[in-house]
């Protein structure tokens, strides 16, 4: 760690030197080597002192408390896995229920699944979370808005609803939703029940789009509070850089407005304009506001602590809503031309033309779909992929040891 | 599969969907509007406004060498009749100094002629008076002479007064 971090604050030090002298596409390119190798570098090592400094007790208590009969203080991750969890990460588990060597596996999948799912609250460190605003719209009640530190991290239900691992579920029999206290939730298969003086409550689905559920949740989740900031902090940066455009147009930019330039000529130049054509204008605020607004999520998801660490980019209903939004301006704003060559490619013999039409008209809805896919699957294999390593250490550390580091 | 169905980050919710519109939406209409509009029109603009300096300035250049040109031109035209004008000059006062000499003599001639007639003319009225002066004084004279011996006729005053204009000044 320190022999990354010695070399890193040099390098800073160059890099914004360059900066301030400004070869635009020198900066850029060291821009673009910055946050390819040496962020990556600086998250592992974020991540290694984050866990290291927190989490090692955390994951400790919960890969030995993660059996069947765990204790309710542990909120967190302590919950038991079903036998297809445990199939998805060892085949070998066979059928047998709860098989306690597939235990500590399964409790890293739901430390990392944790970590990458949406929540109603934003968790810290320990047992300490940030309260968030739950807006919950039920068919049959109506509206019902209260903080999460209602739940009490799920040892509380609030009108019904119960926290199980920081994401809000509701009670599915109608009768039971006047209980207050819950002892703990726990998974079984795909089901999730909470149990409370030792009865055992079955709880409903999360609201999503597949599926039917009674209630849907409007919360201000952790992955919304994290876009709420994004926006708030890309507000304060762009109409600060713009104010600097407008007040001095023609002197030469200077501090963030030098910095944020590359990016925009960048975009300009090498992205709008070449795709786009003519009518870039028309599209460049929006093209800009998704690279930004993508940019500045991603940067925050791989921040480990507080104003960061959500999964934004990495959920699919975001990236689900970017692609429909250049879905629909791209279908919208469709020349000629575009659906000429989606319809009745020119130039191509007609035997031709009748296999590529299906497959481009299919192309109009892959394009987006890609757009989606792409950018939520890398995002969230990205952190995946650093949960695992660092869930790595701990399965390593909790081997039996060969032989001994002094 | 039950596991992915159960992973939430794969399914897209109410929730999500409908804030990530309503800020993306913000961000969007908002932004582009009052940021990334601007920014490309102050680009587009101070762009075109160091384009159009560089082209005034290479204009101006040119400009200045036809001018450059066009003033070397001039100074030689300029030095051109500066001489023609000398030499003129030259010629005139040479011409002016001639004319002068040739008028002068022509002038002193004329004065001298006429002087020289005024001088004759006067010699020639003093010839007369001296002339006649003396004819009357000889007259005089004679009549003295005569009135002394002769008594005065007419013969003797037609006879001299022949031989007074029988007298002929030099």
């Amino acid at each position: 760690m320190v022999i990354q971090i010695v070399p890193l604050r040099k390098f800073l030090r160059e890099v914004s030197l360059l900066m301030t002298k400004s070869a635009p596409l020198f900066v850029l390119v060291l821009n673009y080597f910055l946050v390819s190798l040496y962020l990556r570098n600086i998250i592992i090592v974020f991540f290694c002192l984050n866990i290291g400094v927190w989490g090692v007790n955390d994951l400790s208590a919960q890969v030995a408390t993660s059996t069947p009969n765990h204790t309710t203080d542990d909120h967190t991750q302590s919950t038991h896995e079903g036998e297809t969890h445990a199939d998805q990460h060892s085949p070998a588990a066979g059928e047998s229920h709860g098989v306690t060597a597939n235990k500590k596996e399964t409790s890293y999948t739901d430390m990392m699944m944790d970590h990458i799912s949406n929540a109603n609250e934003f968790h810290l460190f320990g047992h300490t979370s940030i309260p968030l605003p739950c807006i919950f719209y039920t068919k049959d009640e109506g509206m019902h808005t209260f903080m999460s530190s209602a739940f009490e991290h799920g040892h509380k239900a609030v009108k019904g609803f119960v926290l199980d691992n920081g994401v809000a579920r509701r009670i599915l029999n109608p009768a039971q939703r006047s209980i207050e206290h819950i002892d703990y939730t726990e998974r079984e298969g795909d089901k999730i029940y909470a149990f409370a003086h030792g009865e055992k409550i079955e709880l409903e689905k999360a609201s999503t789009l597949i599926g039917s559920t009674s209630w849907y949740d409007f919360s201000i989740s952790k992955n919304v509070f994290t876009m709420l900031l994004s926006a708030l902090i890309l507000c304060i940066i762009f109409l600060y850089v713009a104010s600097k455009y407008k007040k001095s147009s023609n002197i030469a930019p200077n501090g963030a407005q030098n910095f944020f330039e590359v990016f925009l000529v960048f975009l300009r130049d090498d992205v709008v304009k070449p795709s786009i054509g003519e009518k870039w204008e028309k599209f460049f605020p929006f093209v800009c506001s998704v690279f930004f607004f993508i940019l500045l999520n991603n940067l925050l998801g791989i921040v480990p602590f507080f104003p960061g660490g959500a999964n934004v980019t990495g959920n699919i209903g975001t990236t689900m809503v970017l692609a429909l939004f250049t879905f629909i301006i791209v279908t919208l704003n469709g020349t000629k031309d575009y659906w000429m060559h989606i319809l009745w490619m020119p130039g191509v013999p007609w035997a031709v033309k009748l296999l590529l039409t299906p497959i481009e008209i299919a192309g109009i809805f892959i394009k987006p779909f890609t757009l989606m896919v792409r950018l939520f699957a890398n995002i969230a294999a990205g952190h995946i992929i650093i949960l695992s390593l660092i869930g790595l250490i701990f399965i390593m550390g909790k081997m039996e040891p060969k032989w001994e580091v002094r | 599969m039950i596991f992915l169905t159960d992973f939430s980050p794969i399914i897209p919710d109410y929730g999500i969907f409908f804030w990530t519109t309503l800020i993306f939406l913000f961000v969007w209409l908002v932004l582009g509007k009052l940021a990334f509009k601007p920014i490309a029109k102050a680009l587009g603009e101070r762009e075109k406004t160091i384009a159009d300096a560089l082209n005034e300035a290479e204009s101006i250049k040119l400009e200045m060498a036809k001018m450059k040109n066009e003033n070397e031109q001039l100074l030689a035209l300029a030095r051109e009749e500066k001489a023609s004008i000398l030499k003129e000059a030259k010629e005139m006062k040479e011409s002016i100094i001639k004319d002068a000499k040739v008028k002068a003599i022509e002038e002193a001639q004329k004065i001298v002629t006429t002087a020289t007639a005024e001088i004759e003319n006067q010699k020639k009225a003093a010839i007369v008076e001296l002339k006649n002066q003396t004819g009357k004084i000889a007259v005089d004279i004679a009549e003295k002479l005569v009135k002394k011996e002769l008594k005065s006729n007419a013969d003797h005053m037609q006879f001299v007064q022949q031989l007074v204009s029988d007298i002929k000044m030099n």
